[in-house]
C-alpha cells in the first residue's frame, strides 16, 4: 500500500480498480456496463490505486468495500488513470486513513445526466473486462 | 350497372377491410410476440426496482409512471431494430442499452417526467442529448440507434 504519510499525486500511467458490487454492472461476456462509471448523488467516483499494492491487498479492499455496502463483490475492472482524464475529469488521491491510503476519486463529472452518460460510456470502453474475485 | 357497381365496390371494400383488419391483427400479434421479451424485461425491472433502497441505501424506486412511459417507448420502437437491454438505475430511471461492443453503444435513460437522456459512442463520435418523449420515437434517437445497430 502507499505510505500514508506521503501520498503522491496520481500519475497518468497508474492503474486503478473500480470494484463491481452489482450484477447489472457487467455483461455475460464480462465487459463492463457504463453503469459502473455513472455517478449517482455524488458527482465523483471511487477508485482504488494499484500503486504499491499486491493483488491480495487490492482484493482485500474490494472485499471491504462490498462488506461496508452490504453487497456482493462480483469482481473489479481496471482502468489507466490517463483513460480517466478525459474532458472535465481528473483523478485525485482521496486516502481513507488509516485503512486505505490508496483510495482516489474520479472528479469533475458534469451535472447533466446525458453528459455523465457520455463520459461513462468512454470510461467503460477504456476499462478492462471484469476480473473475477479469486476463489481462494 | 350503375346499381351493380356500388354493390361490387361495397363487396370489394368489405373484403379489403377484412384483409386490412386481418393484416393489422397479424401485425399486432407479431409485434406483441416480438416485443414480449422487452415487456418481460420491463416487468423484471419493476419487480426488482420498485422499492426505495433496491440497490444501495440511497437508490430511488422506479415508479409505475416511469414504467408506463418506458412501455410506450418500447412500443414506439420499429421492429427492425435490435432489442435493447433494459435495467433500473439508482436514480429511479429506466435504462435501455443498445450494445454492439464497447465502442459501439447507445444508452437511453427514461425519467419519471418522460424526459429521455441519451448518449452514444460510435468510435470517436460521442453524441448525446435529452428530449421529452411524447409517445413517438424521436427521429434523432432513431438515427443514432440505426447508426449503432447498422440498420
Amino acid at each position: 500500500m502507499i505510505d500514508a504519510d506521503s501520498i503522491p499525486p496520481v500519475d497518468d500511467d497508474e492503474w486503478l480498480a473500480r470494484f463491481i458490487v452489482h450484477s447489472n454492472e457487467f455483461r455475460n461476456d464480462d465487459s463492463v456496463n457504463p453503469k459502473l462509471f455513472l455517478p449517482y448523488k455524488r458527482v465523483v467516483l471511487s477508485v482504488n490505486r494499484h500503486r504499491g499494492c499486491s493483488e491480495k491487498e487490492i482484493w482485500k479492499v474490494g472485499s471491504d468495500v462490498a462488506q461496508s455496502r452490504k453487497c456482493t463483490l462480483y469482481g473489479r475492472a481496471d482502468i489507466k488513470a490517463s483513460s480517466c482524464r478525459i474532458g472535465p475529469l481528473d483523478v485525485v488521491p482521496n486516502p481513507l486513513l488509516p485503512t486505505n491510503p490508496n483510495h482516489a476519486d474520479i472528479t469533475g463529472f458534469p451535472s447533466t445526466k446525458e453528459d455523465q452518460q457520455a463520459l461513462a460510456l468512454k470510461l467503460a470502453g477504456a476499462a478492462s473486462k471484469r476480473l473475477s474475485v479469486p476463489s481462494h | 350497372m350503375t346499381i351493380a357497381l356500388p354493390t361490387g365496390f361495397s363487396g370489394a371494400a368489405e373484403t379489403l377491410d377484412r384483409i386490412r383488419d386481418d393484416e393489422a391483427k397479424r401485425r399486432d400479434e407479431t409485434a406483441t410476440f416480438s416485443r414480449q421479451p422487452l415487456y418481460d424485461q420491463l416487468i423484471d425491472v419493476f419487480l426488482q426496482c420498485s422499492k426505495a433502497g433496491w440497490e444501495d441505501e440511497d437508490s430511488e424506486a422506479v415508479d409505475r409512471e416511469t414504467l408506463m412511459i418506458a412501455k410506450k417507448f418500447v412500443e414506439s420502437l420499429p421492429m427492425a431494430y435490435r432489442t435493447p437491454t433494459i435495467s433500473g438505475e439508482p436514480d429511479g430511471h429506466i435504462n435501455l442499452e443498445w450494445y454492439v461492443h464497447p465502442h459501439r453503444i447507445l444508452t437511453v435513460s427514461i425519467n419519471p417526467n418522460g424526459i429521455l437522456h441519451w448518449a452514444a459512442l460510435i468510435g470517436a463520435e460521442d453524441p448525446r442529448g435529452s428530449c421529452p418523449f411524447y409517445g413517438e420515437m424521436p427521429r434523432t434517437l432513431l438515427y443514432w440507434i440505426g447508426r449503432v445497430c447498422n440498420v
